[in-house]
């Protein structure tokens, strides 16, 4: 089997092995539920739907990356790097016929498959949902831009997916590299609020990237610009990751 | 016979200080070399070193002809290892530890994994949670996790922690059969210096670091004397 595949495997099998992960998940597509639930209460008591039923798969989108996908991605990332060095289990994986370029790859592409799993289970569930509580005929007029939203939503998490890792390599616990993420991923932003001019260099000013994508008309400016500054993040934290990878001693 | 590993002029230091130093020797096929020492010695850091889990400053470790720095992924192809204690994925069972090994290797398919937990006696307990596991079950576990892939080299560390005297009776004979029968090498350290004795055909005595003697078993016996009394006088000889 080839080395990349059969450690991508492994790497997703230890994600999936563990009950919380599967808890989060649930949790994540509980939200849609419920999101769908408000839409028919209030349809039958208002008369009218809280959220859009169009909209429904974005608003669930934009609920989920605001905190819970991003803290999801803290605990799976960081529990495949700082809480396998912490415990030794990463050994199972470096004396095997695996260079640790190789190791840390599969790790990340494993995090990027589990999410990419979610997002498309958001993605189904929404748009099911989104048919009971509104009008098919606009829910299939907006399905390619809801579409295109979910796609685009890829790219700014695999950064963040990126970031955590690097960072897991300077902290010993996994836990320890959470709350390092959260606290940064919460502190940004009021940083950027308050000095507007740091907000272009700080990589959590385009987490919500995916946003230009749920607009009728799309500003390719804008998008190229953004894209190119969350490629120029991953391309540094997967190099700088990397590097202290395979410097590490276990 | 043909050399298994090669070690030679092993330098690793850590940032306070301690580590080794000037580390070379050899193990032939089917040989089991065993490295005795006291705490901190350096045991271990020659282990990790070989394993390629410690980078090391200098010095060469050549494991079945493949360079370990140059030729990583074939070098550890032939080696197999249980370092400092039994680890496992505690959350799955002990079928899926060895199942993501063997997804790293050609060849291995679930018979060689029933047929390893059956040598190391968790063939029963196969479905069963590591984290519903004894020390040493985990112990055995992580010996059978060490020869899935039937390496040529296997190195154990501590492999008798945890083990109880009938566990520790069926690791010597697992290591001898495997040595004599397979002609699979091994280097081992162990605290337990009867075991050493009764496993290893050669044995490096280390101290702060260094090698300060190495002998054969049969030499130490024909001398009349006991191993354990050899090793506690040549410790006590001061290291240049």
């Amino acid at each position: 089997m080839n080395i990349i595949l059969a450690g991508t495997i492994n790497e997703t099998q230890k994600i999936i092995s563990k009950k919380k992960n599967l808890i989060v998940l649930f949790l994540i597509l509980s939200i849609v539920l419920i999101s769908a639930i408000i839409n028919i209460v209030s349809n039958n008591f208002l008369g009218a739907n809280v959220i859009n039923s169009a909209k429904l798969p974005i608003t669930v989108l934009d609920f989920t990356m605001a905190l819970v996908i991003p803290i999801f991605i803290f605990m799976i990332t960081s529990d495949l790097f700082a809480n396998e060095i912490s415990n030794s289990t990463i050994i199972i994986s470096l004396v095997r016929p695996v260079s640790r370029f190789k190791v840390y790859i599969t790790k990340l592409i494993s995090v990027s498959v589990f999410i990419i799993t979610i997002l498309a289970s958001m993605f189904i569930s929404s748009f099911i949902v989104s048919m009971f509580s509104g009008k098919i005929s606009e829910v299939f007029g907006e399905l390619l831009i809801n579409l295109y939203t979910y796609i685009a939503a890829i790219l700014p998490l695999i950064m963040l997916i990126t970031i955590t890792a690097f960072i897991a390599q300077f902290l010993k616990s996994s836990s320890g590299t959470v709350v390092f993420m959260v606290i940064g991923f919460l502190l940004l932003p009021v940083i950027s609020a308050l000095v507007p001019e740091f907000s272009v260099i700080l990589p959590t000013s385009y987490i919500d990237w995916y946003q230009n994508f749920s607009y009728s008309s799309i500003n390719v400016y804008t998008i190229t610009n953004e894209f190119m500054f969350i490629v120029g993040y991953v391309i540094i934290f997967l190099s700088l990751g990397v590097y202290l990878f395979e410097r590490k001693d276990i | 016979m043909n050399e298994v590993l090669e070690v030679e002029n092993l330098f690793k230091k850590y940032k306070n200080g301690r580590g080794v130093e000037n580390i070379s020797f050899k193990i032939k096929e089917g040989e089991v070399l065993g490295l005795l020492g006291p705490n901190g010695s350096g045991k271990t850091t020659i282990m990790k070193s070989i394993t390629g889990l410690l980078n090391i400053g200098q010095g060469k470790v050549n494991i079945c002809g493949y360079d370990l720095s140059e030729n990583f992924e074939k070098a550890i192809t032939q080696l197999g290892c249980l370092i400092e204690k039994p680890v496992s994925l505690e959350y799955m069972t002990a079928y899926n530890n060895l199942k993501i090994i063997s997804r790293y290797y050609e060849g291995i398919d679930s018979s060689r994994i029933d047929e390893v937990l059956e040598s190391v006696g968790l063939k029963k307990y196969k479905n069963e949670k590591v984290k519903n596991f004894s020390l040493g079950m985990k112990q055995r576990l992580s010996i059978g996790m060490a020869i899935l892939h039937k390496p040529k080299l296997i190195i154990l560390d501590e492999p008798a922690n945890g083990l109880d005297v009938e566990g520790t009776k069926e690791l010597r004979d697992i290591i001898l059969k495997l040595s004599k029968e397979y002609m699979i090498s091994f280097l081992i350290s162990s605290h337990l210096i009867y075991e050493i004795e009764l496993i290893c055909d050669q044995i490096l005595i280390l101290k702060e670091g260094k090698i300060i003697d190495r002998c054969t078993v049969a030499d130490v016996i024909d001398k009349g004397e006991v191993l354990e009394s050899y090793f506690l006088d040549k410790i006590k000889t001061k290291v240049d």
